[in-house]
């Protein structure tokens, strides 16, 4: 696979994870060109011993974390309390927002399983990535599914 | 339809048309080259032209002390370290980005708690600090009171550099590597969690 297709096949499953990692648009355009530049690099050593999408989810990921080296926190982004009286044309982008905000209070490593979740990454390539159990990640992806669902209810967005 | 399957749906609604494109990337990509290149040639050429100085003043100097010398092999032998050191973490090819993400996070630990303990600069500290105490002998010789008065102010500014800067740079860079450990140790636990 050459470098101009994975771009087209992963950049925006990339784009999204590190904005449900980092919930900053910015940042996480910057990030998934970090990502992609390490993965311009070091394409040539890519063995196919692991599928090339979990290569590259892995850098990722990777590059997420090691925004624990800057002070900065998570930042939340703004919403209106009141999602009903929203237009209906932007009552989805509100709701999107609250789930980036839903995201950014768990911790760093919940953050990247349900990112990579979200973009359909199967449970077993997940722990692969993570370097944890599949047992452990089906557990936490359970657990981040009751939390979010939880907060969607109480605040009404279903 | 299940409710995390409205959150799902909810998450794929954004748009990401903003994506640079492929062509935009591979510029990107090519600025970034160029930039690292750029970098290492700077960086080849000052080191290049400061060694062949100091070997141009050795040659000139024509010193028959062998303290002379020794304090300039020194000299050579710290630069030549530096000078390799840093030309290794300019063409560093982040090699650790590509592990699983708890492999990840051990090396990044490792390599902390490594930088907190800064052995490596703690030698080439007295090392110089041996190159200057030979190199400048055969100057301050002339006189017993030049040798003592010299000696004394080198040592002097050795003792502050030793027991005040250098504590205080150390105490500096421990507290965020502390802040950074910590931090690498919360996400630690979270995998080790049990689900």
């Amino acid at each position: 696979m050459d470098f101009d297709t994975i771009y087209s096949e992963f950049s925006h499953k990339i784009f999204s994870v590190c904005l449900s990692y980092l919930n900053d648009t910015d940042k996480a355009y910057d990030l998934t060109q970090e990502t992609f530049i390490t993965v311009w690099q070091n394409l040539h050593s890519f063995k196919h011993k692991s599928n090339i999408g979990t290569w590259i989810y892995r850098i990722a990921c990777n590059k997420c974390l090691r925004q624990i080296e800057n002070d900065a926190r998570i930042k939340k982004v703004e919403l209106p309390t009141q999602i009903e009286v929203i237009e209906t044309d932007n009552i989805q982008e509100q709701k999107h927002i609250f789930l980036r905000n839903c995201i950014a209070d768990l911790p760093e490593l919940e953050r990247i399983i349900i990112g990579l979740f979200l973009e359909d990454v199967p449970q077993e390539r997940i722990a692969e990535i993570v370097g944890l159990s599949h047992s452990n990640v089906r557990v936490k992806v359970h657990r981040i599914k009751e939390k979010l669902t939880k907060k969607f209810k109480a605040n009404g967005s279903f | 339809m299940d409710h995390f399957d409205e959150i799902k749906d909810i998450w794929k609604s954004h748009k990401t048309e903003r994506l640079p494109s492929i062509a935009s990337i591979n510029d990107a990509i090519k600025n970034f080259h160029s930039t690292n290149k750029r970098n290492i040639f700077f960086f080849v050429f000052l080191s290049v032209t400061c060694i062949v100085t100091m070997i141009w003043v050795i040659i000139d100097y024509q010193s028959n002390l062998w303290t002379t010398r020794v304090g300039e092999s020194l000299f050579i032998l710290i630069g030549l370290y530096l000078f390799f050191s840093k030309l290794k973490l300019l063409r560093r090819n982040k090699q650790e980005e590509l592990l699983s993400t708890n492999d990840y996070l051990d090396n990044l630990k490792k390599k902390s708690q490594k930088g907190a303990l800064s052995e490596t600069r703690a030698i080439l500290f007295i090392l110089l600090s041996l190159a200057f105490f030979f190199y400048v002998y055969e100057l301050l010789s002339v006189s017993n009171t030049r040798l003592i008065f010299g000696y004394c102010l080198l040592f002097l500014f050795l003792v502050f550099m030793w027991f005040v800067y250098r504590p205080l740079m150390v105490k500096r860079q421990q507290n965020k590597i502390q802040i950074l450990l910590t931090k690498i140790d919360n996400i630690k636990n979270q995998t080790d969690e049990k689900g």
